[in-house]
């Protein structure tokens, strides 16, 4: 299995994340790829992005006149802060719907201050704060425009997860029954794909308008929303975020659990998919960031300003930085790490890397 | 290192995790391991068993009136409850020191309870809620002992470290040359060593506690004694470490250290247990050390039930839902011999 990250600390390494990245162009060609392009995995929350386009094709947005900036939270994991929690009341507002319908559960939302505000409150937190429920409004909103009911529409078999699956379907070219869905966090159905489709999905996202396929109109716009507002993709001082602002849109990026990360590259019509085997949270994101930088895709100022997730500190809990998550692979000459725990590895890497 | 355990999602594995595992006897013979036991980990927090062992052996932890429950919590990564902070506090005052001389650093208590009351009174957590401060505390109790300095207990030259590290190398037989010294989440030196040395020494607290005659006996037997009295200060409420200490009732010692580091001392057979999730994922520990209980035959059918919900980890979406597991995907009893490839 292919290494691609190693934990140090005291200049040895500690830890080991294997994963495989693949790395497609919007023709459906591979580019570069670490590991088995064809291995199956849940896209989870990077599947935001993909299943909107469901919603930006239907009419529904004209309809309910949706703005930008509500379509961005709709493709959002985001950290439940107030400019979020407006967008999808209003969303939910200008379809009839209210924050009651929300199905994705109670979660407590990523931004430190709002979640300690919410312990202060003594209160669990309503399903407005969880991260999905930008894309919950967005699937409620179908509901409505289609005239399916609200209730349930978060489980499998009903109309509006069917409407997803065909749409992945479609943007895949494949039947309906190919498409495997297992339930995600937020309660929704997963889909159960390749990392080379997931990263197809991701290139015609980075391609978005001008794409030959059906869905251009709709992964531009889709685009649009998030390069313009990429704060709403999470919240400022997040890797999503800071990525797509600092990049100015260049590199669009969108965790998902369990050691999921994607990219879109619109410059070069490229989709990236990124598994970490073990799901860690965070291992994925050094290696988003070396993919960026061996691409060409941002300069040394991004890099600088994306530093802590470049090489991310493991601290004490004083505070030193006693060790790092170095990425040990380059993708573009298709190497990977072969480090065992124990292993000398001072900060900066081994002569190597 | 070998495939130990597997992340569901609907029927599908999602993420896999990998890693080491040795079980040695006493005399240091390896009765079954899964990939190179010559790996060499960080012990964190699973040496603190060791660590005491200074302490206990010199007199001091007697000189110093520690009771059993004081020493497991010595032995400990605990997760901040105010049963926790009572005890080391308590300590303190009797060593006449106060909180801020422990140099663990100020963390969030683990316990989501405990972190949530913080929080909900505006108050910052102290170094009394941090997973080390009964270690730092019996490090500071044995430096008044000897005489000590206080104020640099953590360098790794202070001779009390210098002592742990003499007291390492004797139970795990590995020359201090080779022993590299790192710095701990919590500020202290910690040793790497290979898988199996750390199987071992775990191997050896559990045969000296049931050897009269051996020099630690008396050291030996008193960590057993206190970290199976007093498993609630040993991790905490709803901890593996705790539960499974309580229901065992004396079979065994077990400590979990960061990134995934586990060690055990199983009286029966007097074995010792070191398991390494290799990417540090700790969720993957609990399944892999109740899959190796199960089959090394030490619980009973009554533990085992009261544990099983460690061994098949339920996973649940935010809707309490079930929706996957996190379950080992080996079998430790494969024959090893040298020369086979595992």
């Amino acid at each position: 299995m292919p290494q691609l990250v190693v934990r140090t600390r005291s200049g040895r390494v500690e830890s080991i994340h294997h994963g495989y990245i693949c790395v497609t162009d919007s023709d459906g060609k591979i580019r570069y790829s670490i590991g088995n392009p064809q291995a199956r995995i849940f896209l989870r929350s990077s599947g935001k992005p993909i299943i909107a386009n469901a919603f930006v094709k239907s009419g529904a947005m004209e309809k309910y006149n949706i703005s930008l900036k509500e379509l961005a939270v709709i493709c959002s994991s985001h950290e439940g802060l107030s400019v979020h929690r407006r967008l999808v009341k209003s969303i939910l507002k200008k379809v009839g719907a209210s924050e009651k319908d929300l199905e994705c559960g109670h979660k407590y939302p990523e931004n430190q201050k709002v979640h300690d505000a919410l312990v202060k409150l003594g209160k669990r937190p309503t399903p407005i704060f969880s991260n999905c429920s930008g894309k919950h409004a967005g699937l409620i909103a179908l509901c409505k425009y289609y005239g399916f009911p609200v209730e349930g529409y978060s489980k499998i078999d009903h109309p509006v997860q069917q409407l997803i699956r065909g749409t992945f379907a479609e943007l895949l070219d494949l039947s309906t029954e190919d498409i495997i869905q297992g339930t995600d966090g937020c309660t929704l159905p997963s889909c159960n794909l390749s990392l080379y489709q997931h990263s197809y999905l991701y290139a015609l996202l980075a391609h978005g308008y001008g794409h030959k396929g059906s869905y251009n109109d709709s992964f531009g716009l889709i685009q649009k929303a998030m390069t313009t507002y990429p704060e709403i993709i999470r919240g400022k001082g997040t890797l999503d975020s800071d990525m797509i602002f600092f990049s100015k849109g260049k590199a669009i990026g969108k965790i998902g659990a369990e050691g999921i990360y994607c990219l879109a590259i619109p410059e070069k019509k490229l989709g990236v998919c990124i598994k970490i085997f073990d799901g860690h949270p965070w291992a994925s994101y050094p290696v988003a960031v070396k993919i960026l930088q061996e691409l060409g895709v941002i300069d040394e100022w991004v890099v600088k300003k994306l530093e802590k997730w470049a090489l991310p500190a493991v601290k004490d809990d004083k505070g030193n930085e006693v060790g790092y998550l170095h990425p040990v692979f380059s993708i573009v000459n298709n190497e990977t790490g072969s480090f065992e725990p124990g292993d000398a590895f001072p900060k900066g890497g081994a002569p190597a890397w | 290192m070998v495939t130990l355990a597997a992340v569901t999602r609907s029927g599908f594995v999602e993420s896999i995790h990998q890693g080491y595992i040795c079980v040695v006897d006493g005399d240091g013979k390896v009765v079954y391991q899964k990939g190179d036991i010559d790996t060499r980990i960080f012990f964190r927090s699973s040496a603190k068993p060791i660590q005491v062992i200074p302490f206990i052996q010199s007199g001091g932890a007697k000189a110093m009136n520690y009771t059993l429950k004081e020493l497991a919590i010595a032995c400990a990564s605990h997760t901040g409850e105010a049963q926790h902070q009572e005890t080391v506090l308590k300590i303190l005052e009797r060593l006449g020191l106060d909180a801020d001389q422990l140099h663990c650093g100020v963390m969030s208590p683990y316990n989501p309870e405990e972190n949530k009351k913080l929080i909900a009174k505006n108050e910052k957590p102290t170094t009394l809620h941090a997973s080390c401060s009964g270690k730092h505390t019996a490090m500071l109790a044995y430096c008044k002992y000897r005489g000590y300095d206080i104020t640099d207990y953590e360098n790794p030259d202070h001779p009390l470290q210098k002592e742990i590290l003499k007291t390492l190398c004797e139970f795990t037989e590995e020359p201090e040359k080779s022993i590299s010294i790192g710095v701990d989440g919590c500020g202290l030196p910690i040793f790497m060593l290979p898988v199996r040395k750390m199987a071992l020494s775990y191997a050896r607290i559990t045969k000296y506690s049931q050897d009269e005659k051996n020099q630690y006996y008396d050291a030996c037997r008193t960590i057993f004694e206190a970290m199976n009295a007093h498993p609630e200060m040993v991790a905490g409420t709803k901890e593996f470490d705790t539960e499974l200490m309580e229901v065992t009732k004396g079979k065994l010692i077990a400590k979990i250290g960061a990134e995934a580091v586990y060690c055990l001392g199983i009286k029966n057979g007097n074995l010792g247990i070191c398991v390494k999730i290799a990417d540090g994922g700790e969720r993957a520990v609990y399944p892999v050390v109740m899959q190796i209980l199960l089959e090394l035959g030490v619980l009973d059918k009554s533990e085992y039930s009261k544990l099983e919900h460690w061994h098949k980890f339920e996973l649940k979406n935010y809707r309490d839902e079930h929706i996957g597991d996190i379950i080992p995907v080996f079998h430790l009893k494969e024959e090893v011999y040298p020369g086979k490839k595992i």
